[in-house]
């Protein structure tokens, strides 16, 4: 017993010594435990335990050491190389990007071309015979109308050029109620017995400094897209006044201060989420092939942000889909 | 009234602006091509010339500059559909560098059209001086 009391008592002291010492009175310590085991009954056969054991600790040490050591080496290669992942797949992501929009450049630059040359036929041919024609008022509107589409047309092919830089155009001063209530009438027309088209107006919504054909294109076209998203249903276009704070405006990329809200909803089939967030984007389209440019919605965004507004979209599978445009107020601007 | 010459390379264009510059009392000559145009320039000697910049063959630009030098006195509209990526004022500028009198986006108004030949019709015979 006296024995085992021994050796459990030399180790522990020897351990604890060991760590104690380790660095600067290492061999003293040794020849101390030495010295103890020398005076019990195992005598210096034991000496030298002591020193073993010190021996293996210090390399179990050293392989400790060395093993963390190489975990953080592994950590930081593995934190590199995820960066390294993230930039090459952002950079792969921008050049896409960048190819698109000089694809869309060219697209658009040679359908401008072609469509102005269509256009320029229709304006002279209609404005003549407007001028010349001594036919009843009747026809003479019809040919009004020509016209008026044809310079419709003049707006829309100058504002996808503007495309992606933003609106580009000559604005002026718009009140959006009378623009919007026009927009409603146009489009209960042209979707009649398939789409209900509401238009609720707050009082004193203001007015915005846009482009109207600009603004008639946005807002056209987010009918469009309802009414393709749905076989029949309703729509309600809504306008009211908000006065945004700097929370508020800086999540939406915005300034503080007071703005228009446009919106436009329908209850139709809804989006899912990964269609929300690349709605905006060029060239996505939900539609079939051939159906769809995946444009419509792009340059919405890009005419919006052209009026320093932004746009969004809440949107859920089976819950419909809101449009929500803020535009700057331009009440008791010079 | 003028000797107005039209090149342009799409016939729907070129017949819908002849038909107005006639119906303005101008004489009116067509041409679908610069060569031409220019053939007729010789021929016809118009006081105005009305042409598109995007013309296939010798570019609108081109026979700009090269009637500029040879037919000091011709007034010269450039007209373009755009096109230029997305630079729609570009053809024209270029137009103007060339030694156009006037550049025109298409489309435009007949008024505008019209407004511009009759301004230079009073100065179409006098030499340009100060062109590129």
């Amino acid at each position: 017993m006296k024995a085992t009391r021994d050796l459990i008592i030399g180790a522990f002291a020897t351990a604890l010594l060991g760590f104690a010492f380790a660095r600067i009175e290492l061999v003293e310590a040794l020849l101390g435990m030495g010295r103890y085991y020398q005076k019990t009954e195992f005598g210096p056969a034991l000496a030298a335990v002591p020193a073993l054991a010190l021996v293996v600790l210090w390399f179990a040490g050293q392989r400790w050491r060395e093993a963390s050591r190489l975990t953080r080496e592994l950590k930081r290669t593995q934190g590199r190389l995820r960066q390294a992942r993230e930039k090459g797949r952002s950079l792969e992501d921008q050049l896409g990007g960048t190819s698109r929009m000089a694809a869309m450049g060219a697209l658009t630059g040679g359908l401008a071309h072609e469509f102005n040359n269509v256009l320029q036929p229709i304006i002279t041919l209609a404005q003549l015979n407007l001028d010349q024609n001594d036919s009843p008022e009747e026809r003479r509107m019809r040919v009004r109308h020509i016209l008026k589409a044809a310079e419709h047309g003049t707006q829309i092919v100058r504002g996808t050029l503007a495309f992606p830089a933003g609106g580009t155009l000559e604005t002026e001063e718009l009140t959006a109620a009378r623009e919007l209530e026009e927009i409603a009438d146009q489009a209960r027309e042209t979707y009649r017995g398939r789409l209900q088209v509401e238009v609720r107006i707050a009082e004193e919504a203001g007015t915005i400094r846009v482009n109207p054909s600009e603004f008639r294109q946005v807002v056209t076209n987010l009918l469009k897209n309802a009414a393709e998203a749905m076989r029949e249903g309703a729509v309600v276009i809504g306008l009211d006044a908000v006065d945004l704070d700097a929370r508020g405006a800086g999540s939406r990329g915005l300034t503080a201060g007071p703005y228009l809200r446009v919106t436009v909803s329908d209850d139709g089939p809804g989006m899912a989420p990964d269609a929300v967030a690349k709605v905006f984007e060029p060239f996505y389209t939900t539609k079939e092939a051939g159906k769809g440019t995946g444009l419509g919605l792009a340059v919405v965004d890009s005419l919006v942000r052209g009026w320093n507004g932004r746009i969004s979209v809440q949107s859920s599978p089976g819950e419909g889909a809101s449009f929500e445009i803020l535009i700057p107020r331009s009440e008791g601007e010079d | 009234m003028a000797k107005v010459l039209i090149a342009e390379h799409d016939e729907r264009v070129l017949d819908a602006l002849a038909t107005l510059l006639r119906s303005a009392g101008h004489e009116v000559f067509e041409a679908g091509r610069c060569e031409d145009a220019l053939e007729t320039v010789a021929s016809e000697s118009p006081d105005i010339l009305l042409t598109d910049v995007n013309m296939p063959g010798m570019t609108g630009v081109q026979m700009i500059k090269r009637l500029r030098k040879s037919h000091p006195t011709i007034g010269i509209i450039a007209m373009s559909g755009g096109g230029m990526h997305q630079n729609p004022e570009l053809a024209t500028t270029l137009a103007s560098i060339a030694g156009a009198d006037r550049a025109l986006e298409k489309p435009f108004k007949n008024e505008i059209l019209l407004s511009n030949v009759h301004s230079l019709l009073a100065t179409a015979r006098r030499p340009r001086a100060g062109r590129r």
